[in-house]
Parts: structure tokens; C-alpha cells; sequence
């Protein structure tokens, strides 16, 4: 199985590109089929893979541009491998939990596109495949929630993707002027970063580069203060759109940050640690802050999505395996928790026709299913022990304590607020005296229960037996980390950098 | 005296131009002969020789002369006109169509037709200057009457504004070329840039700079650009889309034949003003583009800009500034000429979207739900307009913005970068008009009156090479190198 990875990004473009034939009435059982096998085939590309071996693996590669040094390169390592799992598990679970009667095909074959692009970023070695994938990735989203949101989509759409296409353009004319770099040091063009791994850079270049690597990965992020897209995104976009704008379009920029920034610039990573670090910190304390002022509860879980990203950036910067460990689980668990989230306040929503939290009171007693659901995913959102969140969240502290035990202990503290906000939300939509106009509604059907069974089920299980899946990143990450070291020109690099 | 024989001549580097001159007066023959042949013969007539023609100037050899070297066939010369004559070719397989428009009644239209094409094959395979200018002018000439013969009142307006402006820039091209004369006695670029042994002679400022007034009003760069939006306006469809595409690609090449030797003498004042005239035009057009309500005079600002990237290229003059304008205009001929097509496509004479302009954004708003097919295509040549990957003009900006890199130009690509965000602004307002918006017209037919076999056939070839620019990029790319060895 040689080509697997190129099956696993085109499966999906072909299934959108054939769904234009499917009839209305069948798209959706269409939809489930393509997803459903793709994550099939991403469950087999797992099985496949060999997690003790180092470097990159199924690597493919074409030529495009011959004379430019272009290609059609892919390859998984345990960083991406998980992703691309989660890619796929979050796109066939909201394709099953689809709820939108409008339109559906088209929103049907635009999800497909989206789900070729996100594994195509993620399986992506060349940095211009890379680049093609990760812009590609805004037009379907432009389309879901420009198509599909609420009053002020075309303004939510349209800020979006005018604010991502500006942080990645600058991306790209530092991938231009590293591939110059390259040219000027070996004499040939290339845009493979297994290529650029064997070049070290000096470190004026590095600082350059990371600012301008920065600032795409940042914006996708999103930190602050480039984050203001994200809010209105969540508002508008239609359930489907913030599952995957959450669990897996955000995860595309802390990946960037592991697999390029860091390896690519060592030293330029080192001399940014704290400033990052404070705008990380900055980040959980604020958006917890402001989550808490929230009245919506997609405005809510959208910023705590903020804040979850901004736990996952601090760990990327710890420069130590069980940080970086950490940040890729928390990717994988904030994946699945905030998809779960934003699932059931999508169920909610189709029933009441409302996100504000103060439309709801007491829904406990009336839908015992759903708040179990809910429960489960407010704690785990939290970090409680035995979901999956907190062993990234552990990871991570674990990791950021050898770099600066004071840094770690105020993020730590700032969780708290996660806690705070997300229990009032808990308490307020589902404690106290049940509105009368709400004694009418169904607590959750057979389809719904099928989608959520599986993402509570996957919270559960990760959180009391992670080993196998931390076991095949902390492989990879420290290879990555010996690249970053092998790669650093300062030694006061390499003595930072502990494998 | 007496070695002046036929061979000598080398008529067979004529051949190219020759065949479309035949083409030419056999169309005009033709009617006086039968009065009453139909579009579809002439466009027919005209459609094979072009291809004759394009055969023939693929086939031609780099290096040729003809002439005793008034004619010269070089790399750039036979890319040029391949360029030109595909696009050419493109356009008018338009001209067949169920509506009936005024300029199809006359046979001239297609004769005038193939007389510009003449013209830009004389002007890029020359560096003679007042072939050249000829060149320029018989294709100008012919542009004018085919805007005109439009017949509406834009129409003639337009075709006034531009003959007028026209006429002016020319002159001062011929004023370049006395100046250079009077300088080195001489009117061959190659032999000019041989003489000049001091680069800041006041005859030499003076006429570089008649020249780039000339070729700034040809690309329409600013700040000789405000003939742009109201020719695009009144010309239809076709026209717009030819003149947005086939005369700034030979104003592309003299450009590079005139200011290359002159930038590679490191005159510093030459190089400030082309990155004051590049940088504005980046920068002014977007911003005028972002604000346009109608699609036709929005793309006319996105021209100008497109205009000023290629310039940029010719300004950093490396190794890579010839392929990269190429691509870069090949790619952006099949994204224009989607457009256009699409344009061409949905015309119609009832303005009932706006009192004066025929294809305002409105018109397409929620095209998705009226006619879905021709809103992704539409689209998609939007969004290549943009530069958003996969799609053509992604490649042609990202070869483009790395050369410039590879010189070193960090802040030049930067500016670049940032036109390329206004870029994507104003292609996403009419995206968002023709994906997002609710239906202004729930029946899709009105958006296809125009609609024949060979209209498709023209947006059909565009879309597959938008679409699938990135497998014919590499090979494309290494025939250009080879022909530009």
C-alpha cells in the first residue's frame, strides 16, 4: 500500500466530485458512506503504521515543477498520523449528526473538499503542497458558514478569510526565501522540508523566518490578538462548521508551529520561548475572562477554545518532549471535546431555536441523556482526571515546569477559570426550575446517541489509557527535537534543548 | 548593392505574420465577392488561420533574421506570440452566438481582427523600434474600430477615449525614438544600448522617460490609467477581455526589450521610478477595484495591478524574469478569459440590474441557487483571480513573488503580498455575491442567453487549465526554459 496516503487526501475529492451526480435524497446517506469510509481507510493507515520507527513514513513523492524543485511529497510521522485519524473521525461523526435541511448537497460535497484539504495539510512534506492545502481549506469553510450561518455570516465568512489569507501570505514568502536559501546553499532548488532539515540557517535568517512563519500559524490559532475572527466564526457557522472549524481547522496552526517552526528554526524558537509563552498565558487568562462574560453558549465554548489553544501553544514551547507530547494529546482531546460540545449545542439548538444560556434552565430533568452527555464533556473540557483532556493538559505542565516553574504555576492557576465558567454554564442550562415552554422537548433520538456515543466513548477511553497513541508521538517528537538540536547553530540552543 | 538577393531577404521568417495578412485580405475579398456568409464561416475562416499561424511561429527557429535584421525571431518572440495568438484564438470562437450584435453583420470585424494579431506579432519579434511602433500602431488602429463597432453609445465613447489617449502615447514613443536617434544614430535597441557609454546623459533621461509614459499608458499602469475602467466598460465582452490580455503581453515584451539594458546598467533614477510606478499600481488599483459595483470595471483596476506584478519582474531582471512573466500571463489569460467568457455568456440587452452598466455585481447574486454549474466555474475563475491555490494564477503569482525573492527584493514581494490580500478582498466581494447571497433570479436560463457549443468549448479549455494548473505547471515551465536557452 504505497499510495495510501495519496487514497486517503483524493478519496474524498473524488466522493465530493461524483456526489454532484448523487440526487438530493441520497446525499446524505452518500456523504456518511465516503466518510465513513475514509475513516476506514485512516483506522488502516494506523494499523500500518510502524511506531517505533523514526522519521517519516508511506512517503510519496511526485514531481510537479521540475525546474523549481516542487513536488507532490507526502509522509506521516507520529505527529500527523493522529490528526489525520482525527480528521477524519470528526468529519464522518458530523456528517452522521447533520441536521441542516437547506441545501444539503451542496453542503455535503463543500464537507468532503473540507476533509481533503485538512488530511492534505496534515500529510503534506512539501511546504508549497502544503501551503496549496492549507489556503484551499478556506474556501470550503468560506462557503459553510457564508451558506449555511446566521444573520451576519457574509461578514463572519468574509473576516475570516480575508484574516487567515493575510497571516499565510506572509508564510509564504518566508517559504520563498528559504528555498532561496536553500538554492544559495546547495546548489538546488527544493521545497521539502526532509531537504531544508539537512541545511542550518544563521540566526538573523531564523528570526526573520519564525516572524514570518508566526504570524501565518498565529492567526490560524488563533492567539491573541489575532483572534477576533474566531468568535464571529463560531456565532455564525452552522453546527457542522464549528465542529470542524474547532476540533480541527485551529489544530492545523499548532501543527504548523511542530512540524516547521520548530525544527526549521531552533534558535529563533528558543529566543521566542517567553514572549510566547506570556502571549499563551495572556491568551487562557483573557479569553477565560471573557468566556465567562459570554451569553451564548457557542460564544462560550468558542472561547474556551481559545483558551484550550493557548494551553496547547504553551506546551509546543516548552521545547522538551513531554510538553510538545502534551500539546499534540491536548490537540487530539480538545478534537474530540470541543467537537463534542459544539454537537450538542448544535442538538439543542435544532430543538429550541436558541444558544443564549439564559433560555435554558433545568434541562436535567427533562433530558437525562443529553446531560450525562453534556456532563461528561463539560468535565472533560475541564481537565478532570480520566478524560482525555488531562493528560494533555498534565503533559504539558509537566513539561512547561523544567522551563519556568513560575509561568506554569499562573497558566495553572488561570484553568481554574475554565472550571469556573464552564460549571456555571453546566448549572445554569441544567440545574434549577425547567421552563415551562421546554416540558415538551425529546431527549436525544437514535442518530444522535450514535454520534455522541462514540466521542464520549473515545473521551473515556483515552483518558484512562493513553500509552499507545502518547507512546507513538513521544517517538516522533523526539526526533523532532534531535533535528532541532542537530539543526541549532547556538550552543546555548542545544544545551536548552533536552531530548 | 549586389549581394541584394531574395534569399536574403529570409522570407521565410515572414511566414507567421504573412499567413494572417492572407487570411486577412481573403476575408475582405470574400465580401465583396457573397455578401450574405454567416458568423460561423467567417469565425471558421479566421479560427484556421490563426492555427495556421500558430503552427507556424511554433515551429519557426530561435534565431532567425529577416530582413538584415528588422525582423528577429528570438525566444520571447515566438512565447509572445503564442501568447497572443491563443488568446486571440480563444476570443474569437465568441463571436458565435444566438443573439445577434451589431459588429458580427460586417466582415471587416474579422479581418480587423486579424490585423491587430499581425500587429503584436511584428511588435514583439523586433527590436527595431519603428517596426515596432508600426506594429504597435496597426494593432492600436484595429482595436479602436473593433471597440467602436460595438455600436452602443459606450461603445464609441469608449473607442474616442481610447484613440484619443492612444494617439498621444504613441507620439510620445516616436518621440522616444528621435530622441535615441539623435543620441546614437541609431534605431535598433540592440545596437542603441551598444553606443550608450554614459548613463546620465539628459537626452537619455529625456527618452527613457517618453518611453515609459508610452508603455505605462499600454500596460495602463498608474498614473496613466485612467482610460482602463470606462474602455472596459463600453467595449463588449470580448473586447475587454482581449485588450485586458493580447496588448499588454507585446506591451510586456517591449517593456522588457527597452528598460532591461538600461536597468542592468544600475541607473538608479530609472529603477526608483519603475518601483514608484509598480508600487502604486499594486496598491491604487486594488483599492479602486475593491470599490467598484460592476464586474467589468472592477476587473479593468484588477488588470492594472496584474500589469504592475510583470513589470515587477522585468525591474528585477535575473535569470528567472522571462519564464516568470510568461507563466505568469499564460496563467492569467486562461483565468481572464474564463471570466470574460462568462460575462460574454450571461450578456444580455435588458439592464435590469442597473441603468448603465450591464453586468454589476448584483446581477449575479446567488447565482449558486439559479444556475449552479456556472457559478462554481465562475467561481473558480474567481477565486484563481485571487490567487488562491490550486487554481492557475496561484502559480504564476508564486513563481513570480520567488523570483522577485530570489533577487533579494524582500520588501518589493512583501508590497506584493499585500496587493495580493487587496486581491483576494475584491474577487471575494463578487464570490460572495454569487455564492452567498440570497437569489436576485430564480430562473437560471437568463444567465445563459448567449450560450453556444463554442462558448463552452472556450470556458471549458479555461476552466481545465485553471482547474488543473498544477499537473501542466512543470511542463509548461520546462518549455519555456528550453525555448529560452
Amino acid at each position: 500500500m504505497e499510495h495510501l496516503l495519496s487514497i486517503i487526501i483524493l478519496f474524498p475529492a473524488i466522493g465530493a466530485l461524483l456526489g454532484l451526480l448523487v440526487d438530493t435524497k441520497s446525499i446524505k446517506t452518500y456523504g456518511i458512506t465516503i466518510s465513513v469510509i475514509e475513516f476506514c481507510l485512516t483506522l488502516f493507515l494506523w494499523v500500518s503504521f510502524d511506531s517505533k520507527a523514526i522519521g517519516f513514513q508511506f512517503q510519496e513523492i511526485y514531481s510537479l515543477i521540475p525546474s523549481y524543485g516542487v513536488n507532490f511529497h507526502l509522509g506521516v510521522d507520529g505527529i500527523s498520523i493522529f490528526l489525520i485519524v482525527l480528521s477524519s473521525f470528526m468529519a464522518m461523526l458530523s456528517m452522521i449528526g447533520l441536521q441542516e435541511k437547506r441545501d444539503i448537497k451542496h453542503l455535503i460535497i463543500t464537507i468532503l473538499m473540507l476533509e481533503m484539504t485538512m488530511t492534505g495539510v496534515f500529510a503534506a512534506l512539501d511546504t508549497i503542497l502544503f501551503y496549496i492545502f492549507w489556503e484551499f481549506s478556506l474556501v470550503p469553510v468560506l462557503y459553510v458558514i457564508g451558506g449555511w450561518g446566521g444573520k451576519n455570516r457574509i461578514y463572519a465568512s468574509v473576516k475570516f478569510f480575508i484574516f487567515t489569507f493575510s497571516g499565510s501570505i506572509i508564510m509564504l514568502i518566508g517559504i520563498l526565501f528559504l528555498s532561496h536559501y536553500y538554492y544559495t546553499q546547495t546548489g538546488t532548488w527544493s521545497f521539502s522540508i526532509t531537504d531544508w532539515f539537512n541545511v542550518s540557517l544563521p540566526y538573523n535568517i531564523q528570526l526573520w523566518l519564525f516572524g514570518a512563519f508566526f504570524l501565518g500559524f498565529a492567526i490560524k490559532i488563533p492567539m491573541v490578538p489575532f483572534h477576533t475572527w474566531l468568535p464571529s466564526a463560531h456565532t455564525e457557522a452552522p453546527t457542522i462548521g464549528s465542529v470542524i472549524l474547532a476540533s480541527i481547522l485551529l489544530k492545523m496552526g499548532s501543527y504548523g508551529f511542530i512540524r516547521f517552526s520548530l525544527p526549521l528554526f531552533p534558535d529563533a524558537t528558543v529566543y521566542f520561548v517567553y514572549p510566547i509563552a506570556i502571549l499563551a498565558i495572556i491568551m487562557i487568562v483573557y479569553t477565560s475572562f471573557v468566556a465567562f462574560a459570554q451569553k451564548n453558549i457557542k460564544q462560550m465554548i468558542a472561547y474556551s477554545s481559545i483558551a484550550h489553544m493557548g494551553v496547547i501553544t504553551l506546551g509546543t514551547f516548552a521545547l522538551n518532549s513531554e510538553g510538545i507530547t502534551g500539546s499534540i494529546f491536548l490537540m487530539l482531546g480538545h478534537g474530540i471535546v470541543s467537537g463534542g460540545l459544539f454537537l450538542l449545542v448544535g442538538m439543542l439548538y435544532n430543538r429550541v431555536h436558541s444558544k443564549e444560556i439564559d433560555a435554558f434552565s433545568g434541562l436535567s430533568t427533562i433530558m437525562p441523556m443529553y446531560a450525562f452527555m453534556f456532563a461528561i464533556m463539560i468535565i472533560a473540557s475541564v481537565a478532570f482526571p480520566m478524560t482525555i483532556n488531562f493528560v494533555g493538559e498534565f503533559l504539558i505542565f509537566l513539561g512547561f515546569f523544567q522551563v519556568s516553574p513560575t509561568l506554569t504555576i499562573i497558566a495553572a492557576s488561570a484553568i481554574v477559570m475554565g472550571a469556573i465558567y464552564s460549571l456555571y454554564l453546566f448549572r445554569k442550562v441544567f440545574f434549577g426550575k425547567l421552563k415551562d415552554e421546554h416540558k415538551i422537548l425529546k431527549d436525544l433520538n437514535k442518530n444522535e446517541l450514535f454520534t455522541m456515543v462514540p466521542i464520549v466513548v473515545m473521551t473515556l477511553a483515552l483518558g484512562i489509557y493513553p500509552k499507545p497513541i502518547t507512546d507513538t508521538i513521544d517517538t516522533s517528537v523526539k526526533h523532532t527535537l534531535s533535528i532541532m538540536k542537530e539543526r541549532a547553530v547556538l550552543e546555548e540552543t542545544k544545551r536548552l534543548i533536552n531530548e | 548593392m549586389n549581394n541584394l538577393t531574395l534569399e536574403a531577404l529570409n522570407l521565410s521568417v515572414f511566414t507567421p505574420m504573412g499567413v494572417l495578412l492572407i487570411g486577412a485580405l481573403l476575408i475582405l475579398c470574400l465580401d465583396l465577392i457573397q455578401k450574405d456568409l454567416s458568423v460561423n464561416f467567417y469565425t471558421m475562416i479566421t479560427t484556421i488561420f490563426l492555427l495556421v499561424d500558430l503552427v507556424a511561429v511554433l515551429s519557426s527557429n530561435s534565431g532567425d533574421e529577416a530582413f538584415f535584421g528588422l525582423l528577429k525571431v528570438d525566444g520571447v518572440s515566438i512565447i509572445a506570440q503564442s501568447i497572443v495568438i491563443v488568446g486571440a484564438l480563444l476570443f474569437i470562437l465568441l463571436s458565435i452566438i444566438p443573439k445577434k450584435f451589431n459588429e458580427f453583420r460586417f466582415a471587416e470585424y474579422f479581418s480587423l481582427f486579424l490585423f491587430s494579431v499581425v500587429g503584436f506579432q511584428f511588435m514583439v519579434s523586433s527590436t527595431n523600434l519603428i517596426l515596432i511602433l508600426l506594429g504597435l500602431e496597426i494593432a492600436s488602429l484595429c482595436i479602436y474600430i473593433l471597440i467602436a463597432i460595438h455600436n452602443t453609445h459606450k461603445s464609441i465613447e469608449a473607442a474616442i477615449k481610447f484613440f484619443t489617449l492612444g494617439a498621444i502615447s504613441s507620439s510620445f514613443f516616436l518621440l522616444g525614438i528621435f530622441v535615441m536617434y539623435l543620441l546614437t544614430s541609431s534605431i535598433d535597441l540592440v545596437e542603441i544600448t551598444a553606443r550608450i557609454q554614459t548613463s546620465n546623459h539628459t537626452l537619455i533621461i529625456l527618452s527613457l522617460c517618453c518611453f515609459l509614459v508610452s508603455i505605462g499608458f499600454k500596460l495602463s499602469l498608474v498614473p496613466f490609467h485612467r482610460w482602463v475602467a470606462d474602455v472596459y466598460d463600453g467595449s463588449s465582452e470580448i473586447m475587454a477581455g482581449y485588450i485586458s490580455i493580447v496588448p499588454k503581453i507585446a506591451g510586456i515584451v517591449i517593456a522588457y526589450r527597452i528598460f532591461t539594458p538600461f536597468l542592468e546598467m544600475n541607473i538608479e533614477w530609472l529603477y526608483n521610478i519603475l518601483y514608484f510606478i509598480i508600487v502604486s499600481s499594486m496598491l491604487l488599483s486594488n483599492i479602486m477595484a475593491m470599490v467598484q459595483n460592476d464586474v467589468k470595471r472592477m476587473l479593468g483596476y484588477s488588470s492594472i495591478g496584474h500589469s504592475a506584478f510583470i513589470l515587477a519582474a522585468i525591474l528585477i531582471t535575473n535569470e528567472q524574469t522571462l519564464h516568470s512573466i510568461f507563466l505568469y500571463w499564460s496563467m492569467f489569460m486562461f483565468t481572464n478569459m474564463g471570466i470574460f467568457t462568462v460575462l460574454w455568456v450571461s450578456r444580455n440587452k435588458l439592464k435590469k440590474w442597473h441603468k448603465y452598466h450591464d453586468q454589476p455585481h448584483i446581477k449575479f447574486s446567488g447565482l449558486i441557487y439559479s444556475n449552479p454549474f456556472l457559478a462554481i466555474v465562475f467561481s473558480v475563475f474567481m477565486f484563481s483571480l485571487a490567487g488562491i491555490p490550486p487554481f492557475a494564477l496561484f502559480w504564476g503569482k508564486f513563481y513570480l513573488i520567488g523570483t522577485v525573492v530570489n533577487s533579494g527584493e524582500i520588501y518589493l514581494a512583501l508590497t506584493m503580498a499585500v496587493s495580493g490580500i487587496m486581491a483576494v478582498f475584491y474577487s471575494l466581494r463578487l464570490i460572495v455575491y454569487i455564492l452567498l447571497k440570497e437569489p436576485v433570479e430564480l430562473d437560471g436560463q437568463i444567465y445563459i442567453t448567449n450560450v453556444s457549443w463554442y462558448n463552452k468549448f472556450v470556458m471549458a479549455m479555461s476552466a481545465i487549465v485553471v482547474f488543473f494548473s498544477m499537473s501542466i505547471i512543470g511542463g509548461l515551465l520546462g518549455y519555456f526554459y528550453e525555448i529560452l536557452k
